[in-house]
Formats: C-alpha cells, structure tokens, sequence
C-alpha cells in the first residue's frame, strides 16, 4: 500500500483489520513510525490486547496486561492490500499471527455436538 | 424478534398506568418515534456499509470512550438478560410449578440450545412468530373499555394533577424509565447487527423503514395496551402489580383461562426473544469492538469467541438471577442505567448516517437530522435527571 499522504487518525486508528479471505482479524491499536521528524513514514500496524493495554490510562493499562496478557502482534505496512472503512490484508490471519486465540477456541468448540 | 416488549417494560408500563391511569401515554407515543428513528438510521447505516455500530462508535469517539460505552452497554444487556431469564422462571412456575431456581436452569438451558442449534433466521422467525401471542394483550385492553376519549387527549404532553410533590417526582421518573424503555440501546446495537446477519444491501432500505416502522409500533402498541390494562385494572383498586405474571390478570379477566394462558405464553416468548437478543448484542458489541469474527451466520466454528460470548453471557445472567435477586428490580435498575449511554450510541450514530463520505446518497435527510438532534437532546436530559430522579423519587414509590 503506497500512499503519498495518510489521515492515520481518520483512515487507520481503531478501524478493523480483515484477512485475505476477509474475516476479520482485530484492530488497529497502534501504527509503528520510522524516519526523521520531518518525512515520517508508516512501517506497520500493531494489534493485540498489548497494544489495546497502551491506549488505556497508566493505572489501568497495567491491570489489562496482567489479566489479558501483553501479546502485541505487528503486521508490516507492505502486508495492507487496501484501505477502505476497513484496512484489508495480503496474506491469511494464521500467516501474519493473528486471531490465535479464535483457531484454538474454533478447535475446543468443533468436540461439541451440532458446532460445525 | 419475540421481543417487543421485553420484562422491563411490560413492568414500567403496567406500573404506569396503574399509578398514573391513561396520562403517560404521550412518553410512549415520543418513545417509539424515537426508536423509530434510531432504529431506521442503525439499519440503513448497516445496509450501506455493512458497518456495525461499535466500529463506528469506535472510529467516531475514540478508544477509550468507545470502551467504556462497551463496558457500560454490555453490563445493562446482562442484567437485561438476567431479568428476562427470571422473568421466563416466573412464567414457568406459574404454568409448570416447580422450584425457581431449577425453573431458572431451565430456561438458561432453553436458550442456550435454542441459539446454538438454530439458525438467525429461525431464531427470529420462532419467537417473533410465538411473541404474538402478546396481542392477546392489546385484545384484552380493548375489552376493558377504556375512555378512548381519554386515552387520545393523553397523547399530547401533559403533566395530571397530583396530591404531592413527591408524586410528581415519581411522574418524572416514570416519564425517564418509560422513555428509557422503549429506546433501549441494545434494540439499535441488535437490529443493526440483525441486518448484517441478514445480508442487507442498499436495496433493503425501503424493507428497513417497514420493518422498523411496524415491529416498534407493534412493541409500542403492546406498550400502550399494558398502561391501559394498569389504568383500567390496578388503578381503581390502587393496587400497582410488582410481578409480570400479575399483567396476564388483563386477559383473564376478559377472556378466562384461555386468555391467561396465551398471555402467559406470550410473556414466555417476548421475555426469551428478548434473553436472546441481550445475549446475543452483548457477544456483538465485544466482538465488534475488539475486532474478532462474529455473526450468526458464521457458525459456532466460524466466530469462536463471539459464540464463547453469548453462552458467557447467558452463563453470567444464570448466576446473576441464581443468587436470589429480584428480577423486576435487577431490570428496573438495568432501564435507568441504560438511560445513561444513550447519548453515547446515539450521537455516534448520527454522525455517521449524516455524513456524506460515509453514506453517499443514503445519507441523512433533512427530517432524520432534525429528529435525530431533537431526540439526542431529549434523552441527554433523561441521561441527566435520570439518577437523580431514582433516588429523590425512591425508584418511583413516591
């Protein structure tokens, strides 16, 4: 994804992340930043309950990691296919790390009768 | 879905007449316009973008606000759904007899296999169908000859005279409860959520304003029927019903057995639809703010943590009635509360269906503007005199 000029807050913060197949695979929490102060430039998207714990205030920030763990997953820019209300990715949710916690429930849920 | 009127506002509404007779009609006249409105702009936002409302709340107030809008959304819907479960208990003891808390079980268990075998779309097929029994409601005040005469001038705002300051006080607060009734939150977060279940395109827009026009008119009149019966039954005796299995005495009174029964049936259905639907919203809202796969439609292996939500949520509920609470005072605090977030899915939500960018040609009218900012007022105030109200009117007992 090249884009000359991003509105990070409009177009990228808190908008849903969905895979190649297009299921949707969290939020974006945070963005990773490099270059100098005066051409910054969007190297990746980070996600997970980690980088959700880094939005909330101090105090409680620090109980959220404890309770929901500190996991923060990065996606590389390179991996944003297209930006729309949603932000769509290349490659598959179990390629890029994510939704984890969804296969391992899927795998728990698919013993009980009448699941699938 | 079965729950036009949920356990809340069948409690409120009955109550109402009985303390008031015909003269808070107007509220729920206000009310469903509201809903209506709201309502209307959820689903075609839906049918647009196929955005749910807790992704644009998100995008639209931030994190943190949007979190604790979540938060606070997700505690009224489990204690709505609470409600509604003992609520079916009573029912249930009432037909079957038995133990409240095993009859507590029992419903827990219900709607736990009926969501997790059926599909949306015969979820809402089967207790929408089997909610109509509530008519019988609508029937029975109609039989109990109210002053019709009375019951249209009670349409326009009005204030009655009352003996004290305190009563007024109570006026007020069921004028807040009532209004918070009837536009609860989950009804807007649920019929979105609903429409992309359903697969809404821009096309179903005009089915949208039907759907919302007709299924809240329908809860409203159920509403109406059952401040009528209050007037018409519980007012010349000063009696004011505590429990909802009192209400099903409006159709026993007109029809006999059989109407006590079908009224009976009915608050089964309307009060399992509305478990369902609370359940279900509080499953929505965290998946859709947290970003996870979710619907319905997915199946359980499709959207495992969206469905280890709803059977949490239902779980939670379970214990929550199990500890012996009331369940008609667990929802009537539920009802104020909810008052509370209003403004803040509200206000998302018109933003959003009143921008350009996002709605293209569907955007916002002149009309739905004006209404939706008339509306978001009228309930910042209910929001603001809402505790307070609670307290100084002790829960509406004067």
């Amino acid at each position: 994804m090249k884009e000359k000029h991003l509105d990070l807050v409009r177009m990228v913060f808190d908008h849903q992340l969905i895979d190649a197949n297009s299921v949707e695979c969290g939020k974006v929490e945070d963005v990773e930043l490099a270059g100098d102060a005066g051409e910054l430039r969007v190297v990746g998207v980070l996600t997970g309950p980690g980088a959700a714990a880094g939005r909330l205030p101090h105090w409680l920030a620090k109980a959220a990691r404890k309770i929901f763990g500190g996991r923060v997953t990065r996606v590389p820019w390179e991996e944003v296919y297209v930006i729309t209300s949603q932000i769509k990715l290349k490659s598959r949710a179990s390629e890029l790390a994510l939704a984890g916690s969804d296969r391992r429930a899927a795998e728990w849920l698919r013993k009980l009768p009448g699941a699938e | 879905m079965g729950g036009f009127v949920e356990i809340g506002e069948l409690v409120f509404s009955v109550n109402a007449g009985a303390k008031f007779g015909y003269s808070l009609m107007w509220v729920m006249l206000l009310g469903t316009v509201g809903i209506i409105v709201y309502g209307e702009m959820a689903g075609r936002l839906a049918a647009v973008t196929r955005q749910p409302i807790f992704d644009v709340i998100r995008e639209r107030t931030g994190f943190n606000t949007a979190l604790g809008t979540m938060l606070a959304a997700n505690l009224v819907s489990l204690l709505t759904c609470a409600a509604e479960i003992g609520g079916i208990a009573i029912i249930l003891r009432l037909l079957l007899g038995g133990p409240y808390r095993l009859l507590l079980l029992a419903a827990c268990l219900f709607l736990l296999l009926s969501v997790w075998f059926l599909s949306f779309e015969f979820i809402e097929r089967f207790f929408g169908l089997f909610g109509l029994l509530m008519v019988i409601f609508i029937i029975a005040a109609i039989y109990l000859h109210p002053n019709w005469g009375q019951v249209a001038t009670s349409l326009i705002p009005n204030v009655p005279a009352l003996e004290s300051k305190q009563q007024y006080y109570s006026y007020a607060y069921f004028c807040v409860a009532l209004l918070s009734s009837i536009m609860l939150p989950y009804e807007t977060y649920f019929y979105a959520s609903g429409a992309i279940e359903d697969r809404w395109e821009p096309k179903d827009i005009k089915m949208n304003r039907v759907i919302v026009v007709i299924g809240f008119t329908l809860g409203s009149l159920l509403a109406a029927a059952l401040i009528l019966i209050g007037a018409q039954m519980f007012l010349p005796v000063r009696l004011e019903p505590d429990l909802p299995g009192a209400v099903a005495l409006g159709p026993a009174a007109v029809l006999g057995k059989a109407g006590l029964l079908v009224g009976l049936l009915g608050m089964f259905f309307a009060f399992s639809g509305a478990a369902v639907e609370n359940a279900l919203t509080g499953a929505y809202n965290l998946a859709q703010f947290l970003g996870w796969p979710w619907g319905k439609f997915r199946g359980a292996t499709g959207a495992p943590r969206f469905t280890l939500a709803w059977i949490g949520m239902l779980a939670l509920a379970l214990v929550i009635v199990l500890t012996g609470v009331d369940p008609v005072q667990v929802v009537e605090y539920s009802i104020v509360f909810s008052v509370i977030i209003l403004p803040l899915t509200y206000l998302p939500l018109l933003m959003a269906a009143s921008d350009k960018d996002v709605m293209g040609p569907f955007v916002n009218g002149r009309l739905a503007k004006t209404l939706g900012w008339f509306y978001l007022i009228l309930i910042c105030v209910a929001a603001l005199l809402a505790v307070p109200l609670l307290v100084i009117s002790h829960g509406g007992k004067g």
